[in-house]
């Protein structure tokens, strides 16, 4: 490994790899350290879901959030794009499908919902649309009878996580990315215009330490966003959410749309290979240790509630899927910042320290990965991202970094 | 009765698996007064090695022989005890410690859906299962574990083809041949992959009093009926290839060396409509996984071993092992193991004190030491030939047979790939692993052909991890059917 670098990027999931894809394209000299295997962590374990209608997570808080939370909306509008060109961009089948979305109203109070979310929705041109639950049935008619109106969005879709990443990282490596994987960034310091990380790496051997300088680094740790930046002396209000997703044996096609709630935790739809993914954002517990304490390193539990209560939702709204076998639950990790926009920009603190993350990254991935990397390259990003710039957060930093 | 998620039924031990292991550690923790709750997906209890007939199913003259005789004296001690509370027919498909003291909440499908246990302690016995060979054809319908076969002997009577061709290096498959045969059915030919001298030459290891050991004089004494009765049982050699268009119809036998290369030009082919495949066991251990506990490798005991102390408890605070997922012994060490772990259980639970289990364990640690000495000849006894899977396996064999995926399309991957180092990435990567069995059949295959790609030592690419449920469930099951 050489020692001197353009950047180092932090973090190989799907921002990090596809930070590296965009740099060494342009050319720079970039090293992408991971601690475990790439790919493995929130990047490789979501859902996979494209959803560019809010969110249930941004409008349970009501109006004014609501409308703050619509911010998100130029960056989905770009989103589109990205996914729509990727397969091309890396010569890679992802599964990218892109049939469109519904989100669905079972009550009342969702079908007001859903007309709220619609009414932000075109103030900031999102293209979304409302049907009624017979118009909704005849676009999917796998959709039961409790659906009473649905939210479309005709780019909506899914890809395959457990293909982009890699595909992103295989063409970084092509065009001379240096890549060190169970290696941990332990050490960040700015010395002059320089950064100076100390990474250890794990293997047969035992531990190795080296020093790698750089002028610029990317955190793109994910839901470890907040303890990376902490080892520069930042803070960044990056939380880790434990979440958990359900997966069926693969089945005859019965869902071609990406499929979402309202009012409800649940997002579902049906893969490539015929399995169909129940998730939607319900939450696992972090796992414990043999004293009863928490352990925030290891895989978190699955709530057993929380699996019947997504497969449940699941089956109210697609009545079919009672006939499918539950295959497998599992659990990641994902960064959630504290106001729910993602983080994209350069800590003005910390001249030469980006962050890119927080949120529904897989959604957001490609273009949260191009964007950053040309603010790096040239000083400013082609779509206007100070919205999600770190600077919204300078506050909390007073204190710290003039200590490093 | 509760579904996960409403409060759980209450139990003070639950036992998983109603083999050898878990009847004996029912049976010690009952006469100790704990609430005790087995669990086994079986209509009846018994484990593998009795696989009872159905109630209500006459079989005469089953299992007979000395073989069977302590599992069979277990047996008839436990199985009609109603201070056990059964729960047959149900599979534990989750197990969730819940830390510090609080005990285990299991998750059973069941007949009636699915439903959660807590139990105090749990003691987990579900014992092992088959482990499959790929070789070209492997996949085709009449290709089965030896094992498999011999239940459908031992449940039923019932001889589950006409012609038959046992291959593999474990002497089991004599027995199972010798069975067929007396049933009825034709053999073609036994195939043993090692030489006659290997094994011959540890019979001769002094330390052991072979004689002694009950399962290898009755492969003995099977083999002299069967050659008695003209079956071929070659040495040195392997089944390589199935033949067939919608089943099998032909078998292609091959010498092979002590690496497992086999030599084609000498290969013969016995026409046959079964191929018992025989190369010794797997422990079930994805439960103990799923939860956590630590696990081992040991290619020749029985893959990923849970690990555990003096007293059979596993790294999971509340989760006590017993039985073949602690390393391949037999069936009357995991009577022995049952016990340790009941006392270990029981210890747990306040029902004994250690002076007392201290005690009792005392005479079953001296005669299960003596059992595993004789387990460890015979499972050296019993190895197949350490890369006999990588030499037979071609471009076409399929890896993974639940998602499809080729040995060749699973290497393409893992050499365009070469970030990638171990099983759990290679799975999420090429799928191998992920399906219906979670990885029970090929996921050593995967680590063996990743490790090998990139010369790593065995075991080095690590275990896939499980998730739960560990077998699948009816989504309507899990979430309670509507009325
Ligand atoms: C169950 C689940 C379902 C989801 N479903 C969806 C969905 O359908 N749609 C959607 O848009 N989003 C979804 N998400 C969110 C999405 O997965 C994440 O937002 C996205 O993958 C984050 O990508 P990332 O590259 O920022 O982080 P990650 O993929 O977590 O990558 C961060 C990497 O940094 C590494 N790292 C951390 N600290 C260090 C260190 N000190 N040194 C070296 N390396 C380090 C980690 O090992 C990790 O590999 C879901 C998340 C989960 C958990
Ligand atoms: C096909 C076969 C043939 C064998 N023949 C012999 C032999 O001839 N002689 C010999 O000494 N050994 C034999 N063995 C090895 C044999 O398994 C052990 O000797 C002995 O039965 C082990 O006892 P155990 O209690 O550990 O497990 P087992 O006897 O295997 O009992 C485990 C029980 O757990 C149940 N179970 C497993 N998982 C679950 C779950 N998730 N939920 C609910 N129930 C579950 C199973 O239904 C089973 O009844 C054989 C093994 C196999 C697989």
């Amino acid at each position: 490994m050489t020692s001197r670098h353009d950047v180092v990027i932090v973090g190989g999931g799907i921002v990090g790899c596809g930070a590296a894809f965009h740099l060494t394209r342009a050319g720079a000299k970039v090293l992408l350290v991971e601690q475990g295997d790439p790919n493995r962590r929130a990047s490789g374990q979501n859902a996979g879901s494209m959803h560019f209608q809010l969110e249930h997570r941004l409008l349970e808080h009501g109006g004014e959030r609501s409308a703050e939370f619509a911010q998100i909306i130029p960056l989905s509008l770009a989103a589109m794009e990205d996914w729509r060109g990727l397969e091309a961009l890396l010569a890679a089948d992802l599964e990218v499908v892109m049939h469109g979305g519904l989100m669905v109203a079972e009550s009342d109070d969702d079908v007001a919902l859903l007309e709220f979310k619609h009414a932000i929705e075109s103030k900031w041109a999102l293209p979304t649309s409302l049907l009624t639950g017979d118009e909704a049935r005849r676009q999917a008619t796998y959709l039961g009878p409790r659906v009473r109106a649905a939210g479309w969005c005709e780019h909506e879709g899914h890809a395959n996580p457990r293909l982009v990443g890699p595909a992103y990282l295989r063409a970084a490596l092509e065009q001379g990315l240096e890549l060190a994987t169970h290696t941990e960034v332990r050490g960040l310091e700015r010395r002059g215009d320089e950064w100076h990380l100390r990474l250890a790496t794990l293997d047969d051997a035992g531990h190795r330490v080296q020093e790698v300088t750089t002028r610029n680094v990317l955190n793109a740790a994910g839901a470890w966003m907040a303890e990376v930046a902490r080892l520069a002396h930042l803070h960044l209000p990056v939380f880790a959410v434990p979440l958990q997703m359900n997966v069926t044996a693969r089945s005859a096609p019965l869902i071609g749309h990406l499929v979402q709630h309202v009012s409800r935790r649940l997002s579902i739809k049906q893969v490539h290979d015929g399995n169909v993914l129940i998730g939607g954002g319900w939450p696992a517990r972090f796992a414990r240790d043999r004293d009863g304490g928490v352990d925030f390193a290891a895989r978190p539990l699955p709530v057993a509630a929380h699996v019947r209560g997504n497969l449940g939702v699941a089956a109210d709204v697609i009545p079919a899927v009672r006939e499918l076998s539950w295959l497998r639950t599992w659990t990641g990790t994902v960064a959630v910042t504290s106001d729910q926009l993602p983080l994209l920009g350069e800590v003005p603190e910390a001249p030469g320290f980006f962050v890119a993350g927080g949120g529904s990254t897989f959604t957001l991935g490609p273009t949260c990965a191009r964007l950053i990397s040309r603010l790096i390259l040239e000083g400013r990003s082609p779509l206007p991202i100070d919205l999600y710039s770190p600077a919204r957060f300078s506050h909390i930093n007073g204190f710290m970094a003039s200590a490093g | 009765m509760t579904s996960p998620g409403a409060p759980a039924a209450v139990t003070g031990l639950a036992i998983v698996g109603g083999g050898p292991a878990g009847m004996a550690a029912a049976r010690l923790a009952v006469d100790h007064g704990a609430d005790v709750t087995v669990i086994d997906e079986q209509p009846r209890v018994g484990g593998q090695i009795l696989r009872q007939p159905p109630r209500g199913v006459e079989v005469t003259d089953w299992l007979p022989g000395a073989v069977y005789r302590n599992v069979r004296r277990t047996l008839a001690e436990i199985e009609n005890d109603p201070s056990v509370d059964w729960r047959l027919r149900s599979s534990a498909v989750a197990l969730l410690p819940q830390g510090n003291g609080h005990g285990v909440e299991l998750w059973l499908d069941t007949p009636e859906g699915l439903q959660a246990v807590h139990a105090q302690t749990v003691l987990l016995a579900p014992g092992c299962h088959e482990q499959p060979l790929h070789f070209p054809g492997w996949t085709l319908p009449g290709v089965m574990g030896a094992g498999a076969l011999q239940s459908f002997v031992k449940s039923q009577q019932l001889v589950p083809g006409r012609r038959f061709v046992l291959s593999g290096s474990h002497p089991l498959q004599l027995v199972v041949a010798e069975q067929l045969l007396r049933a009825g059915a034709e053999i073609a030919a036994v195939a043993f992959t090692q030489r006659p001298w290997a094994g011959l030459r540890l019979l001769a290891t002094p330390m052991v009093a072979l004689r002694a050991h009950r399962q290898l004089s009755a492969a003995a004494a099977a083999m002299w009926h069967l050659r008695a009765a003209g079956v071929p049982v070659l040495f040195g050699h392997s089944v390589v290839r199935a033949r067939g268009e919608e089943s099998v119809s032909a078998a292609v036998v091959a010498p092979v060396d002590a690496d497992g290369h086999p030599d084609l030009r000498r290969a013969r082919e016995f026409e046959c409509d079964r191929i018992g495949v025989c190369h010794g066991f797997r422990v079930s251990s994805e439960l103990a996984r799923q939860a956590g506990a630590r696990v081992a490798w040991s290619t020749r005991r029985g893959g990923w071993l849970v690990a555990h102390d003096a007293w059979y408890r596993s790294s999971v605070d509340r989760l006590h092992v017993a039985g073949e997922i602690t390393g391949m012994a037999g069936a009357d060490a995991a009577l022995e193991e049952g016990r340790i772990a009941a006392l270990g259980a029981l210890r747990q639970i306040g029902a004994i004190d250690a002076a007392g289990a201290e005690a009792l364990a005392g005479p079953v640690r001296r005669r299960l030491a003596r059992l595993h000495r004789f387990a460890d000849v015979l499972t050296r006894l019993s190895a197949p030939p350490g890369n006999l899977a990588a030499h037979l396996a071609d471009d076409e064999t399929l890896l993974c047979r639940c998602e499809n995926v080729s040995v060749a399309s699973f290497d393409r991957a893992v050499d365009d790939n070469a970030f990638i180092v171990t099983a759990d990435a290679a799975k999420l990567l090429t799928r191998a692993g992920m399906g219906l069995c979670q990885g029970r059949l090929c996921g050593e295959q995967v680590a063996r052909r990743l490790e090998r790609r990139r010369g790593l030592a065995t075991g080095a690419a690590g275990a896939l991890h499980v998730n739960l449920p560990v077998r699948p469930v009816r989504l309507g099951a899990a979430v309670g059917d509507e009325d």
